[in-house]
């Protein structure tokens, strides 16, 4: 192998064959970065590493089920919630004839629809171990930059449509309980603050996630296809 | 293919290639709880990954791709946020620790390489790693999906940063 030694400022020695002397001082030589590789080769990686692949195997296949119950169970449950709102609304606006019940379960079935084509799409959009590493890549810029436009949008397609419902509910119940007094009144208007101070709270949550946590993501993400891209990728 | 023959491959691969895995985790992952949930991770995709493994690749290369998906998209800490840990899993985790007390009784000289490892950006991380192990330029290309002569330009620039975070000054 053969190389060069070049002076530095400070005086010491560079070796380009890339010598590693601070890992042999004690030799009183350096070592080749062909030395270092064999060294690295030879050594035993896993040390006592020992592992039952009949367990293991049990385990990566119920890791692999949980996953996916646990992906099953989110999104039920997030899709349940807003199905069973609407369903809430639309029994009680049927039950009352109220046109302000009708406006709420129209903005929970919004809410509904909404959230089960998103999840859809998410769904088919899923990537498999199988892709290349820019793709994979990819596939997780591609969620977590949607996951913070669903977040960012969340005043839209979460909290907007659910307003007019909850409008007309406060409003209407207000007008029915006109001759009951201020205390009836306050209270009314107490729910409605409350309700306002959750809606606030939902979206301060969801905007400080995005801040915290999916912003940071996003870039390390972009930054590593960064530095794929300018390798000129091939997969 | 077979769930059997699934199987079989997967158990055949971890005895063949469990080498590998623990390495992209050391590379990756410094902390012992970090270890324990990349090692997880790093051990559930090579089996999804089976029914697309054609033979195209070799078996290392495949495992190494896998693996290195894995570690690159993993996020350190997310661990915090998953509350559906199995106790079979956390069996496993402990598998993973035993894998982290190794590394006290291993040579100082790789101990040193690894922490540097984990210093370099993830690419070059995955690119030194791979390079370590003797794998070829075609193989590391295939791995990352980029030109070979771009793993050469990297590696060069590895080579030296390596050098010069492991005090290859002296001479």
């Amino acid at each position: 192998m053969s190389g060069w030694v070049e002076r530095r400022d400070d005086d010491t020695d560079v070796d380009h064959r890339g010598s590693y002397c601070e890992l042999e001082i004690n030799r009183g030589d350096c070592m080749s970065f062909d030395e270092l590789q064999a060294r690295w080769q030879a050594h035993d990686h896993e040390g006592q590493l020992n592992i039952d692949s009949d367990a293991l195997l049990e385990e990566v296949r119920r890791n692999q089920r949980d996953f996916e119950k646990r992906m099953w169970r989110r999104d039920f449950g997030e899709v349940t919630a807003a199905v069973l709102v609407t369903f809430i609304f639309g029994t009680l606006a049927v039950l009352m004839d109220q046109w302000s019940l009708f406006l709420g379960a129209a903005g929970s079935l919004f809410v509904s629809i909404f959230m089960v084509f998103d999840r859809l799409k998410q769904r088919r959009q899923r990537t498999t171990v199988a892709d290349s590493l820019p793709s994979a890549i990819n596939a997780s810029l591609v969620q977590v930059q949607h996951q913070i436009w669903l977040l960012r949008n969340i005043l839209w397609w979460y909290l907007l449509p659910l307003v007019p419902g909850l409008v007309a509910i406060l409003v209407s119940t207000s007008r029915e309980s006109q001759g009951n007094g201020l205390a009836d009144q306050l209270v009314i208007a107490f729910v409605g603050l409350i309700c306002l101070l959750a809606f606030w709270g939902v979206y301060w949550i969801n905007q400080r996630e995005i801040t915290r946590s999916l912003e940071p993501r996003r870039m390390e993400l972009e930054e590593l296809r960064a530095s794929l891209s300018s390798g000129g990728i091939e997969g | 293919m077979t769930v059997d023959d699934q199987e079989a491959v997967f158990q055949q691969w971890i005895r063949n290639h469990l080498g590998i895995m623990v390495k992209v985790v050391r590379s990756f992952a410094d902390v012992s709880a970090d270890r324990e949930d990349l090692l997880q991770n790093v051990f559930v995709n090579p089996w999804s990954s089976i029914p697309s493994f054609r033979g195209d690749s070799k078996e290392s290369t495949w495992i190494y791709r896998v693996s290195l998906q894995t570690a690159m998209v993993w996020r350190r800490g997310e661990r915090v946020r998953k509350k559906h840990h199995s106790k079979h899993l956390n069996e496993i985790a402990v598998v993973a620790q035993s894998s982290a007390d190794v590394s006290c009784q291993t040579s100082e000289l790789i101990e040193q390489l690894y922490s540097e490892i984990r210093q370099l950006p993830k690419i070059d991380a995955s690119i030194a790693l791979m390079h370590l192990d003797g794998i070829a330029y075609r193989d590391i290309a295939e791995v990352l999906g980029i030109s070979e002569n771009y793993v050469g330009v990297k590696l060069s620039r590895i080579r030296k940063e390596l050098n010069e975070r492991l005090g290859g000054t002296k001479r």
